[in-house]
């Protein structure tokens, strides 16, 4: 069994209150321990509450607290969850009945399980989203979904502006956004949808492709112009070709002083890939290795599953890159490359505006960012 | 109360100081989670610090299948992986879902190892707060100081190591420490070594951080024989009465050091004196702090008026340490008052 020294990505109770909090009206309630609640309540930036557990409650029942705790907020909120987390999950309390009992039809109430124990952010993400039973309405024709948007990624305002934007110059309205911005525990979806994050993919509507990556926003936006737009296709015959020679003009002034970059990326698997194939093929980036966060997926390039922080040190040490994309956990244990914050966390820098890593100005932002962190390194001192 | 007081889990009062010592190996048995959630505050922490120093973190990364079958085996298997990577000294910590099911944490830290191995029972919530897993870390971790013969020197204790500012505090009070004479022995705990653990009871006096130490002060007097004082220095006069205490504990003539000191207090209101006439209202936490006498008494010197509708000032708690604390607080209250 490998060490687990350093672990780096989040438990499946964080993802679960990463997709929650992301629904308006929702009040998302913790219960468990002060302790499960301060993580996710300082990444995700939302309102949190807790039931603040103690060793009291594991003897007499922790329904009280959570009964307080309800009350406290039932008025507050049309819809209220609570995410079960280890301790309750292990006494094995039957919450669902309880609760039911107590307030029956008088509060909208969702239980999930979510106990770190049971796996990854992902894992709690998806079971989330799968316990709010969304509808599909036919009147909605016109609109598109817009899925993996998660509070705890520092590009989800960004993801969320720049697919509308895209949606509607495509000439179709913006759907249910799962789960961030305008959504409600009873917004009705579309019946098909793009994705922002290819990890994160919520299996809702018919999937007309992902918008991340130059490749798959080509496809997706093909597919998008042919539904919707009535052959007026402003974003396949202007945007994306003026999008692409910008980059291709810039990649290719970098290569007239500089070798192309030997890269490691970090972070979620399929997102990772995406970015990759963009960096090899407008700068001929070397690919060194793909350190997926969650379960890999093989594809072009290679890919292990690295959990922990010890095992990442080993491998960027060992691979040497010039380049790293990844989180400030990266950046912090191989100091040497150029890097560029694409994955949670990102800490010691100020980040205020809305910037995108997903359509075309995820991609530009990406590319200049790459640009420009690796021209910055190679700068004498 | 539907949001939790600012307070925190046992397990990451107690990660503030043992991942302070270097060459500690912090092993953690619980899901990965439980470490992953301090593990990314504390490199969020070190990371705003501008600090690049690694800390060793290792979870047991307990599943279901040890939540219904027990995880000391676990434990033990990744203790021995752990031992293998040469640590100086590892602190082993337990998590609330660990205490739950019942394993015997002590039992396997107890077996023999090559190299010292502790247990600090955190237990998560079922151990109590944050400040009840950092005063039980030091507890633990002092039962490694020897017997030594007393030098003219103090201990600071339980320095607030995930304070943003922690390395202004621990600057502003040896400054003040220097200036009337006493060198500090040892900074029990952070940015410290297991020896210099080892080395705590050399000290004459222990300053304590704040008076939620008291109770590992009374421990360590007992222990160790090392009196203590109960705070840093926190306000101007609280300052000028911290010199004077120090200097009469160890027989020292701190007159010069106090004039000094007061001058450098003179000129600071000096500077500030545009706060003049200012209303102001104190910006504190009601559950904590409601009648903030350090506040109160910058308020008096800078001839500041108190009033509901004034500008809210903040009055930090714990307060900032010494007069060059209170210096940059008065910069944020210049700033409030667009002074």
């Amino acid at each position: 069994m490998p060490d687990c020294a350093g672990p780096l990505w989040p438990c499946g109770l964080t993802g679960a209150a990463a997709c929650l909090s992301g629904i308006r009206g929702m009040g998302v309630i913790i219960h468990g321990s002060a302790g499960c609640y301060f993580y996710p309540a300082t990444a995700i930036h939302r309102p949190l509450y807790c039931t603040s557990l103690t060793d009291q409650d594991i003897i007499h029942g922790t329904d009280e607290s959570l009964f307080r705790t309800i009350d406290s907020l039932k008025e507050k909120y049309p819809c209220i969850s609570v995410l079960c987390t280890c301790i309750p999950s292990i006494i094995g309390e039957d919450i669902r009945a309880t609760l039911e009992d107590r307030y029956g039809d008088s509060a909208r109430i969702f239980v999930l399980d979510a106990p770190g124990f049971i796996g990854e952010y992902e894992t709690g993400y998806i079971a989330a989203l799968s316990c709010l039973h969304f509808i599909e309405s036919d009147s909605r024709q016109e609109h598109v979904n817009i899925d993996g948007l998660s509070l705890m990624d520092p590009f989800w305002r960004g993801n969320l502006q720049e697919i509308e934007r895209l949606l509607r110059l495509a000439g179709a309205g913006c759907g249910a956004t799962l789960c961030a911005g305008d959504i409600s525990h009873d917004s009705k979806l579309s019946p098909c949808t793009v994705h922002a994050n290819p990890d994160l993919m919520s299996g809702h509507g018919k999937s007309l492709g992902s918008l991340f990556g130059i490749k798959k926003i080509k496809e997706t936006i093909a597919l998008l112009e042919d539904r919707y737009s009535e052959g007026d296709g402003v974003l396949s015959e202007n945007y994306l070709p003026d999008a692409e020679e910008r980059i291709v003009s810039s990649c290719d002034k970098y290569l007239k002083r500089f070798d192309p970059p030997r890269v490691v990326l970090s972070g979620q698997c399929v997102s990772m890939e995406e970015i990759a194939s963009m960096l090899a093929e407008y700068l001929g980036a070397e690919i060194l290795g793909i350190a997926s966060r969650n379960a890999p997926v093989q594809g072009k390039y290679p890919v292990e599953l690295i959990r922990d922080y010890g095992t990442m040190q080993e491998m960027l040490e060992l691979k040497c890159p010039d380049l790293i994309l990844g989180s400030s956990f990266e950046h912090t244990a191989f100091p040497p490359a150029a890097f560029v914050g694409i994955t949670p966390p990102l800490r010691g820098t100020v980040k205020l505006h809305a910037r995108p890593l997903a359509g075309i100005e995820g991609a530009l932002a990406l590319m200049e960012s790459v640009l420009n962190a690796c021209m910055d390194h190679q700068k004498p001192i | 109360m539907a949001i939790p007081p600012d307070d925190g889990c046992t397990l990451t009062g107690a990660l503030s100081v043992t991942t302070e010592i270097d060459g500690c190996l912090t092993l953690i048995h619980g899901p990965a989670g439980c470490t992953h959630h301090n593990f990314s505050l504390l490199h969020a922490l070190h990371t705003a610090r501008d600090r690049i120093t690694h800390f060793s973190l290792i979870s047991t990364d307990m599943t279901e299948q040890e939540v219904i079958f027990g995880g000391e085996q676990l434990l033990e298997e990744t203790l021995r992986r752990a031992l293998s990577r040469h640590p100086e000294l590892v602190c082993v910590l337990s998590t609330c879902v660990a205490a739950t099911i019942g394993d015997d944490v002590d039992a396997i830290c107890n077996l023999p190892y090559e190299a010292p191995v502790v247990h600090i029972p955190t237990g998560g919530f079922l151990g109590g707060g944050f400040l009840a897993g950092h005063i039980q870390a030091l507890n633990s971790l002092s039962f490694f100081a020897d017997e030594s013969e007393k030098t003219l020197s103090v201990n600071l204790v339980g320095e607030k190591t995930l304070e943003y500012e922690v390395c202004e505090h621990y600057q502003e009070i040896l400054r003040i420490l220097l200036r009337i004479g006493v060198p500090v022995n040892v900074r029990f705990i952070c940015a410290s070594s297991f020896s210099d653990i080892q080395n705590l009871g050399k000290a004459s006096l222990n300053i304590l951080r704040d008076p939620s130490m008291v109770p590992l002060g009374i421990s360590l007097k007992r222990e160790l024989g090392i009196p203590f004082i109960e705070s840093f220095p926190l306000g101007l006069e609280g300052t000028i009465r911290f010199m004077e205490r120090v200097g009469e504990f160890f027989s020292l003539d701190v007159t010069a050091a106090v004039s000094e000191e007061e001058a450098l207090q003179k000129e600071m209101v000096r500077v500030f004196s545009s706060l003049k006439g200012k209303r102001i209202t104190f910006n504190t936490n009601p559950l904590t702090d409601m009648h903030p006498p350090y506040g109160y008494e910058l308020a008096d010197m800078l001839d500041l008026e108190i009033h509901d509708q004034g500008n809210p000032v903040p009055v930090p708690d714990p307060f900032p340490v010494g007069t060059n604390g209170i210096r940059r607080l008065l910069h944020r209250w210049r700033r409030r008052c667009h002074a």
